[in-house]
């Protein structure tokens, strides 16, 4: 099956960051979580996609088809949602709408309408006056009423509470129950990924560090915890990395089968979760945590 | 296309009811410079309102929602400049009713019917303002480019300032008489040679408008 978009060997550089060659891919029917921690290069990756910046190098394909000769088309069948919105201030939510909605081909207003009453949006409000939550719903709503197939989102939990974070991640469970649909979901909340995402993509510093599947990651890594005496050159080679304090060491290992053969009752190995493992492979306890 | 112009007004529903009430009030303002009121008033009109909108798009970032929507670039670009020319039309009506509305009711206030010369140098001065503009615009946004659109702004004035002292006599620049000249020995060539210059800046100046906005990134 073609993927619903492929990204090779995508590169661009700014003055204090780069992308170095990333390669992702997604098929139809999936939700791939994008994560890593700010300043990684998910936001780039995402304003690359929309051509919103210019690739220096690599390829980008979307429905199959080249993203800037094609890029009203794919554009009509495809929904965005940032962390921030763009809307005008000063108008009311039924203004914007009557802004957008013209440029999309398949816009269905009867399914907006349906958003906009489980939403619970009031038409005639200023968006300046709306909630950070409202506002995200409001883009969802917009995403969802011209019949995308892919969604793309840049952290859209950022900044909600978890009620909202919560409802967001419903609408996106059931939007994907289309398996002609896709949703790439960038984040560094990988607490919302638990539940939703199917594929994980992990960058950092302008590199995919890992992708797979997500239960097979969560099944084949795993977080071992020790004493410090069986640290060795030897074992180090299999761990991601190795937290040491006073008591033991902690440290994340692709494959805990393999370490636990080795290392039988010498060690705990535990289930890592998504944030585990980004921690680990970033070497950015602190940062990461704090950014949560 | 028409939403994107429409939007434009929208977003500053409050800025346009000041400006025709602006309109209005050039005319009181503006009774020393004579016949050109209309110029100066409608490139004041027009400035305020085409700058208000830029200042609006900009505090939103919205071109990143612009352009994350099926538009082509080269739609963003033709829009701002067909704007100008709708808020041209309103302020041109605008005049138009509160001059008829001032001499109705025997205001003793000046005002000059609309003479083709002064409504082409509104249109051209109008013009020549969001030509110089645009492409700026288009390349570096709104706030890099304050001081530009302040200084262009007061270079149109004054120049239009400059003309309404050579209609009334009180200036006699080398310049303004040769197209006088111009004007009265062949009104057609005349119309016909401003014409192709205008359309050529024009097109000139939308080309690196289109060209900019193609390449900027955001």
């Amino acid at each position: 099956m073609e993927p619903i978009f492929e990204i090779k060997g995508l590169k661009k550089s700014f003055k204090d960051f780069s992308l170095k060659g990333i390669d992702i891919s997604l098929n139809r029917g999936y939700i791939m979580g994008f994560i890593g921690p700010n300043g990684a290069g998910k936001t780039t990756t995402i304003k690359l996609m929309m051509n919103l910046l210019r690739k220096d190098d690599g390829e980008i394909k979307i429905f199959g088809k080249d993203y800037i000769q094609f890029e009203k088309e794919i554009k009509n069948k495809l929904g965005f949602v940032y962390d921030e919105n763009h809307f005008y201030e000063e108008l009311t939510i039924e203004e914007m709408k009557w802004v957008i909605a013209p440029f999309y081909e398949k816009w269905n207003e009867s399914l907006y309408k349906s958003y906009m009453k489980d939403f619970n949006l009031p038409l005639k409000k200023k968006i300046k006056d709306l909630s950070r939550g409202m506002k995200m719903k409001f883009s969802l709503a917009i995403a969802l009423s011209h019949d995308a197939e892919l969604l793309v989102m840049d952290e859209p939990t950022s900044g909600l509470d978890p009620v909202i974070r919560s409802e967001l991640l419903e609408i996106l469970s059931q939007t994907i129950q289309d398996e002609n649909k896709a949703v790439f979901f960038s984040t560094h909340i990988t607490s919302d990924l638990d539940k939703i995402a199917d594929y994980i993509t992990l960058i950092d510093d302008g590199k995919i560090l890992l992708d797979g599947e997500k239960d097979e990651l969560l099944d084949s890594y795993g977080l071992v915890r020790g004493n410090k005496e069986i640290l060795n050159a030897d074992i180090n080679k299999d761990f991601i990395n190795v937290r040491e304090n006073q008591f033991g060491f902690e440290a994340l290992v692709k494959d805990k089968n393999h370490i636990k053969k080795i290392y039988g009752d010498k060690i705990i190995i535990e289930k890592p979760n998504i944030e585990d493992i980004m921690l680990y492979y970033t070497g950015r306890w602190q940062n990461a945590k704090s950014n949560n | 296309m028409l939403n994107l112009i429409i939007k434009d007004i929208l977003i500053q529903k409050r800025q346009l009811t000041f400006s025709l009430l602006y309109l209005g009030f050039a005319i009181i303002a503006f009774q020393s410079f004579g016949e050109v009121m209309f110029s100066a008033g409608i490139v004041v009109f027009i400035y305020m309102l085409s700058m208000t909108a830029c200042a609006n798009e900009d505090k939103v970032k919205s071109d990143i929602m612009l352009n994350s929507l099926p538009i082509k670039r080269v739609n963003i670009v033709l829009q701002k400049y067909i704007s100008i020319y709708i808020y041209f039309i309103m302020g041109t009506i605008i005049y138009i009713v509160f001059s008829k509305l001032l001499q109705f009711l025997q205001i003793p206030i000046k005002t000059y019917s609309l003479a083709l010369e002064v409504f082409l140098a509104g249109f051209m001065a109008s013009s020549f303002m969001a030509g110089l503009y645009f492409p700026l615009y288009f390349k570096f946004g709104y706030m890099k480019m304050r001081i530009v659109n302040f200084v262009l702004f007061f270079l149109i004035f004054f120049g239009i300032s400059l003309l309404s002292k050579y209609m009334q006599g009180s200036t006699s620049l080398q310049f303004f008489y040769n197209i006088n000249v111009l004007w009265e020995n062949n009104k057609m060539l005349f119309i016909a040679a401003a014409a192709l210059i205008f359309v050529t800046l024009m097109a000139v100046s939308l080309g690196l408008a289109v060209y900019f906005y193609k390449k900027r990134e955001f």
